[in-house]
């Protein structure tokens, strides 16, 4: 029985996908999947259901931990009996909104290339007998359709769980399918209204610049996008608070928030709005609309005049100028670079980070995160600022080592991923296996991206404030840390970056995640806290701290590189086995 | 018969193809010569409908395509110069891509997809990715996807590419069945001895200019020397390839 209606499931899937347009469709859905190297490095080799799988899991996940909240007993326990659900249920509305915002607008900012048809379509589709008018509704129709896919799997789970946790008290089914109706209508517009901006603003972008300007400013724009989205989750834990202050104050910031705009609309459904926040509301509507025309026409537009050119474009685009480099290399090559190895793979590595539109983006993700957690953290530090006089309060020593770990964790993140793998014979053919500086290169990019801000912002920043014996001391703790972090980090790394497979993470993600958790809390949060606590003793201690650290990292250096000291260059990664034999006897 | 009649291709008011005529009937076997940067691959786009002309006009029996390009593109096998494939899809499944979106008969298209990848040797990689292929598996992929509808005219872009000694001699002998079928054949290359052994007629360009156009014999009589190479040579470079080898030595050995 269940193999027959396989077979006939089967059999009605070759039908449809045996008419050409519903081809079509299919591939330019399969192609946001897949990668577009021709190795097919493009994507992280996860199965479409794998991709849903994580996206749909926060949303449910969040819904679960919000029982604690909801649930009546629990308030019963705590002696919480007067409860308003509507009221209650305010922030949490703002952050599924958000949230939903946010995960749409990076999937949409990641897959920011497969949307439009590319060089590699061209080639294939244009010598075939199908109109291009036939191919640009194909694409878009598989856009709307992957859209709405991933709008209904993100929300699904929150648009359920969460309508059944606040109203779980009501007398009546029909107020949970109010409250439901109003959260899914909202969140899946709040999905549907970032992704037709940002397909707006790409559009716009390719109908006005000209194509090589496009292609150069994209990478640096997208992870512009990623900062404002990150920094637009991280307004989760402050928005809700300042909700109130919407109807009292008529500039508020926070009628520039879009998140802000679904919410009173989804409060306007569900007849809950105050006026203010019911003003807004119409604002989300207004803003739908405009984005849901603007969209499909800068679409065309853009379509037509990038498609089209493709084959143009080709023979045109070749470039004779030398690229410009900000560092200076003959310098470094002097002073820091000392082995051929290490000036080669230096170079390679930085180029390769700031040019391959996958690391790139990877790491700007990283350190969006950082700075937007460590401004988070300096405007919190301003608003409350406390602790003694002359002396720096500990958030504000906290500022730097936010961002510095999340530079740091996303380089040695990023180094993990292989860039054109079939190109890394290059690598394999001329370097020596048994070469020892693949950590002390790759720990020297690291500072490279730490070490400049650093100096030049922290330090001119930290001695204006506290002075010249504190603020360099502080930047001396901060310097010796990250280079004590890096090392720690880039234990056992015996690899040229990006040139070797993919690490096999999926045994030991959970560990690995807490590990980097725990090293968030005691880098960004421990530090600081003793080296405010060594101020309070004797700003002298601070230097004490700085050159510790700067001689554990030392120690350290030697302690790895005596342990590997036979580790050969591996350019494959193999597999740990799950279990293995520990020869505790000695024999 | 395909035909160009005075194709112009400017990009930026700069010309990549001036003027360039030519004919093509059933049977015959167009070879394209010219060296990098010549316009050859201006010229393929131009005659596979993938760019309009600045100026001329691409006929096909007798009509400009551009009036009715979906039936010429029904009618055209193209292999390109770069095997820019979907790396995701196995080889089998982007014939049958190729296949629903020219559309074939499905049946007939499983038929002649199998029966070409046995002939091609690639049946027991149907499966596989095309990430996973050689280069000489791309192109011998490219060359079933050119085939597989029967095409009347076939454009080849560097056909041999990645193609091993194997692979390479089929081939060239399907190109001579191909064109004593009645097919119209464009054959676009660098190697010039395929050229010559293969092509009724040859078309030579420089500088986007047409330079020499007649059967081979034609034009080595033109240029009077004895083999194509030589006449190419003589028609197209204007530097001393000897001196140029010698010079490259030389930099080679230099402190």
């Amino acid at each position: 029985m269940i193999a027959s209606v396989r077979q006939a499931a089967r059999e009605h899937r070759e039908r449809l996908l045996g008419r050409p347009f519903l081809r079509l469709v299919s591939h330019f859905g399969m192609r946001l999947f897949s990668g577009t190297g021709d190795s097919g490095e493009g994507g992280l080799g996860l199965s479409v259901s794998a991709i849903l799988a994580m996206l749909a899991a926060p949303g449910a996940f969040i819904s679960i931990l919000l029982l604690d909240k909801y649930s009546s007993l629990l308030r019963f326990l705590r002696g919480n009996h007067a409860f308003d659900p509507y009221a209650a249920s305010l922030p949490d509305q703002y952050f599924f909104l958000t949230f939903s915002m946010v995960i749409t607008g990076m999937v949409t900012v990641l897959k920011w290339d497969s949307i439009f048809p590319d060089r590699r379509d061209y080639m294939n589709l244009a010598p075939l007998p199908i109109a291009t008018r036939r191919i640009f509704l194909a694409n878009i129709t598989a856009i709307v359709l992957i859209a709405l896919a991933f709008a209904i799997d993100v929300n699904a789970a929150s648009s359920f769980l969460f309508p059944m946790e606040v109203m779980m008290e009501q007398p009546k089914f029909i107020f949970f399918v109010q409250f439901g109706r109003a959260h899914f209508l909202g969140v899946m517009l709040s999905s549907f209204f970032i992704f037709l901006a940002l397909f707006a603003l790409i559009g716009t972008l390719m109908v006005l610049l000209p194509d090589a300007l496009f292609r150069r400013i994209s990478i640096y724009l997208r992870i512009f996008i990623i900062m404002l989205l990150l920094a637009l989750l991280c307004s989760t834990f402050v928005v809700p608070q300042f909700l109130r202050t919407l109807s009292t104050d008529p500039h508020s910031v926070l009628r520039w928030l879009p998140p802000v705009w679904f919410l009173g609309l989804l409060r306007s459904v569900l007849g809950k709005a105050d006026p203010a926040l019911a003003q807004l509301g119409r604002l989300g509507w207004e803003a739908m609309i405009c984005v849901s025309v603007l969209a499909p026409a800068v679409y065309i537009a853009s379509y037509y005049r990038y498609f089209i050119r493709i084959p143009e474009t080709l023979d045109t685009t070749l470039r004779s100028h030398a690229p410009r480099t900000l560092l200076p290399m003959a310098w470094m090559d002097q002073l820091i670079l000392h082995s051929p190895f290490e000036r080669a793979i230096y170079r390679f590595t930085v180029k390769t980070l700031l040019r391959s539109e996958r690391h790139s983006l990877l790491f700007g993700a990283f350190s969006g995160l950082g700075l937007v957690l460590a401004l988070q953290m300096l405007a919190s530090a301003f608003y409350d600022s406390r602790g003694l006089a002359n002396l720096p309060p500990e958030e504000f020593l906290s500022v730097p080592f936010v961002l510095a770990y999340f530079v740091i964790s996303g380089l040695r993140f990023v180094f993990d991923i292989p860039a054109e793998l079939g190109a890394n014979w290059v690598h394999r053919s001329i370097l020596d296996r048994g070469n020892q500086e693949s950590a002390s290169l790759a720990r020297k990019v690291i500072l490279t991206f730490v070490v400049p801000w650093v100096l030049l912002l922290c330090l001119p920043l930290s001695v204006h404030a506290w002075g010249w014996f504190v603020g360099a001391g502080h930047v001396a703790v901060l310097l010796a840390s990250c280079s004590l972090l890096a090392q720690l980090l880039l234990r056992r790394f015996r690899k040229v970056p990006f040139a070797c497979t993919f690490p096999v993470w999926k045994q030991s993600a959970t560990v690995m995640i807490l590990l980097y958790l725990l090293g968030f809390w005691a880098f960004a949060f421990l530090l600081p806290r003793l080296e405010h606590a060594l101020l309070v003793q004797t700003p002298l201690l601070l230097w004490g701290l700085s050159l510790f650290l700067l001689l554990a990292g030392i120690g350290l250096r030697k302690f790895q590189a005596a342990e590997f000291e036979d580790a050969p260059l591996v350019f494959e990664e193999g597999s740990t086995p799950p279990f293995e034999i520990l020869n505790l006897s000695g024999r | 018969m395909l035909e160009a009649r005075d194709l112009t291709k400017c990009y930026a008011s700069i010309p990549a193809v001036r003027d360039v005529s030519f004919a093509v009937r059933p049977g015959e076997i167009l070879g394209y010569l010219g060296p990098n940067g010549s316009g050859k691959s201006t010229t393929v786009k131009m005659i596979t409908g993938l760019m309009e002309p600045t100026r001329g006009e691409v006929l096909f029996h007798g009509a400009n395509i551009k009036h009715d390009l979906l039936t010429y593109k029904k009618l055209l096998g193209y292999v390109p110069e770069e095997a820019l494939l979907y790396p995701y899809l196995t080889g089998w499944e982007y014939l049958e891509f190729v296949g629903i979106l020219r559309g074939m008969d499905q049946k007939l298209l499983r038929k002649r997809a199998n029966a070409l990848l046995e002939l091609f040797l690639l049946f027991p990689y149907r499966h596989a990715t095309i990430a996973s292929y050689s280069k000489g598996m791309r192109q011998r992929i490219l060359l079933i996807a050119a085939l597989i509808h029967d095409p009347e005219v076939l454009v080849f872009d560097e056909p041999l590419s990645g193609l091993d000694v194997t692979s390479a001699m089929i081939f060239r002998k399907l190109v001579k069945s191909l064109g004593q079928q009645g097919k119209i054949i464009f054959y676009c290359s660098h190697v010039l001895e395929v050229v010559e052994k293969l092509c009724s007629h040859l078309l030579i360009l420089n500088h986007g200019k047409l330079v020499a156009h007649g059967s081979v014999s034609e034009v080595r009589n033109m240029t009077g020397l004895a083999t194509l190479e030589d006449s190419f040579s003589h028609l197209v470079q204007e530097q001393d390839a000897e001196q140029i080898a010698h010079d490259i030595v030389e930099v080679m050995g230099a402190p």
